[in-house]
């Protein structure tokens, strides 16, 4: 029973976040993109709550957290009745291709659930860390920073570490009365099914039907293997992959629509409150995009921008006033030396194997030269090199051997600049064409 | 418009990588024990090697929880204790043990102060005349401070 109410936290995450969409939205996007994003929403202005709760001393509680989000819809709902309305993708006819990559893309999502359910993708950082700072925070109904101050072994919590991820188990904690430690790994389907559903939405509406159920088959069983084989299961890098390709879905298959820069700052408010690999995504994104989108205005780039830096800064402004800084005011210094160089590409190459003889970026180089997109969405290649020079400057700025960071880490940072890669791959040919028939002809 | 040549080699090309993963996927799943729909132990039961061996001390500890009264001070001796590096062993009781209050166990050890209410000692024998058994569980005991 706690176990299924802890997973009903997370999947009303998006009523939580209708009441800001519901004022922010134009009638342009579908159901399924409308639903990824009110979960996004909802997961932001959550752990808003949660944090802003805690920074004011006040407990956290169902009825104040939830509160918020229903009285705004409400007031939605009765000034802007008509931005409800959701937009219907025009009906394609069911072909057998398109059949046979729905097959595909339901079972990676099962065999992900299977694997994750029985234990066998979990890490021991849900035990050591997301668990129990979330449990305690649920217990304590605040971001408990006399816990994470208790020197000096809670240090090894790592008290800085961007909070949502156990905000939301701390939420789960408060419905469910306990964290059911058997339930958090079903976040790890659920995350991949709602990203994989973005894609699938996103793109449906410029690449019809097939060619975006194909999108998503590949999407699923590549991402879906790769988390499974990162041990991420109740861990927050499924829900970082969603609110990466959140953004990146935005700004690829939407960018022309009304809201669509300032929805994806939020997403990457989000990816910036999971992880730190989200802080980089996003200036990776935020640099990528100002260098490469065109037309990018001043209030584009505020949209994309503002929401990150607010929530990081927020963040780090929190945590210097509790004295919970911890890596994020470690003295870095730069070690660049051919040896250290050396050790490092000899490990991110072997990284970069993803436990798959290298196919993911022969994917990836696949649909970038078959569907010659480069040009358009070279923003997207700008994020994965920007990324990817991030975590080669963590590396090099290590005060620990890069060789063991690398083993524990290696696989799962190259995610995001393979996700960035492959969703370029997957942009239109054309960004004019609104709906070309094509795999239909198959 | 990318010619439909193109696009059936793109078709079959990602059906192809996506059986790919898919296979990999179920290789990983079969590698990690038999196939069966039951719940398992704990959350790293099945896991990798790696990340399996804490599996019977997380269980040792759920056994403990359900013992101890709510908001009770605790020390747990864990598998590492003697190597000394036990951090984990107490990062993994703190989130186990999420009622009560987690000491280290050396404090109730070193008799230098009065020490925690409860000692958990998991998979060794314990002898302290200050604590008396207070419960015999299947990877270890739990004693209770004496009075």
């Amino acid at each position: 029973m706690t176990g299924a109410l802890f997973l009903v936290a997370f999947l009303g995450l998006p009523l939580l976040g209708i009441g800001p969409l519901l004022w922010m939205r134009q009638r342009w996007m579908p159901a399924g993109a409308a639903g990824a994003t009110a979960c996004a929403v909802g997961a932001v202005t959550l752990c808003g709550e949660m944090f802003a709760l805690t920074a004011l001393g006040i407990p956290w509680s169902l009825p104040l957290l939830l509160a918020g989000p229903v009285l705004l819809a409400l007031a939605a709902l009765y000034r802007r009745p008509g931005r409800f309305a959701i937009s219907g993708a025009a009906p394609e006819p069911v072909t057998l291709v398109f059949l046979s990559f729905l097959l595909i893309a339901v079972a990676a999502i099962a065999g992900v659930a299977f694997a994750a359910m029985t234990a066998r993708v979990t890490s021991s950082d849900l035990l050591l860390f997301w668990g129990a700072k979330g449990e305690h925070f649920g217990l304590a109904r605040a971001i408990d920073v006399a816990f994470l101050r208790t020197p000096p072994d809670h240090r090894l919590l790592h008290p800085d570490y961007p909070p949502m991820w156990t905000c939301l188990f701390g939420f789960g904690t408060l419905v469910a009365g306990r964290l059911p430690w058997g339930a958090t790994l079903a976040t790890l389907p659920l995350w991949l099914a709602l990203s994989a559903s973005t894609v699938w939405s996103f793109a449906r509406r410029r690449l019809g039907a097939a060619e975006a159920m194909a999108f998503t088959a590949i999407y699923a069983s590549l991402f879906g293997f790769l988390l499974c084989e990162s041990l991420t299961a109740g861990n927050a890098d499924p829900a970082l992959l969603f609110f990466e390709t959140l953004a990146l879905s935005l700004l690829i298959f939407a960018r022309e629509e009304p809201g669509a820069f300032l929805l994806a700052g939020v997403a990457l408010a989000g990816a910036s409150w999971l992880k730190l690999e989200g802080m980089a995504f996003s200036w990776a994104l935020i640099v990528g995009s100002a260098l490469a989108i065109r037309p990018m205005s001043a209030r584009r780039l505020a949209a994309l921008s503002a929401p990150p830096l607010a929530a990081f800064g927020t963040w780090l402004a929190f945590c210097r006033s509790q004295g919970l800084i911890d890596t994020l005011g470690a003295d870095k210094t730069l070690v660049l030396t051919a040896e250290r160089f050396a050790v490092i590409a000899r490990g991110m190459l072997s990284a970069a194997s993803l436990h798959s003889f290298y196919v993911p970026w022969v994917v990836v180089l696949f649909l970038l030269v078959l569907r010659r997109t480069a040009r358009a969405e070279a923003f997207a290649i700008l994020v994965a090199a920007l990324v990817a020079a991030f975590d080669c400057s963590i590396y090099l700025t290590s005060p620990i051997d890069p060789t063991i960071w690398i083993g524990w880490a290696g696989e799962r940072t190259l995610l995001t600049p393979l996700l960035a890669l492959l969703m370029a791959g997957m942009a239109p040919a054309s960004r004019s064409s609104r709906s070309p028939e094509r795999l239909r002809a198959v | 418009m990318i010619p439909i040549g193109r696009v059936r080699l793109q078709a079959a090309g990602l059906a192809a990588a996506a059986l790919f993963f898919l296979f990999l996927n179920a290789r990983l799943i079969a590698s990690r024990g038999p196939i069966e729909l039951r719940s398992p132990a704990t959350v790293i039961s099945n896991s990798h090697p790696a990340q399996r061996h804490s599996a019977p001390f997380v269980t040792f500890l759920r056994d403990v929880g359900r013992l101890l009264p709510e908001g009770a001070s605790v020390a747990v001796i864990g598998p590492s204790a003697e190597s000394g590096e036990d951090a984990i062993d107490y990062l993994i009781a703190i989130g186990q043990l999420p009622r009560q209050s987690v000491e280290r166990w050396q404090a109730a050890v070193d008799g230098s102060g009065k020490g925690p209410r409860f000692l958990a000692v998991y998979g060794r024998e314990y002898h302290d005349a200050r604590y008396r058994p207070m419960a015999t569980l299947p990877s270890g005991a739990l004693f209770e401070r004496a009075p």
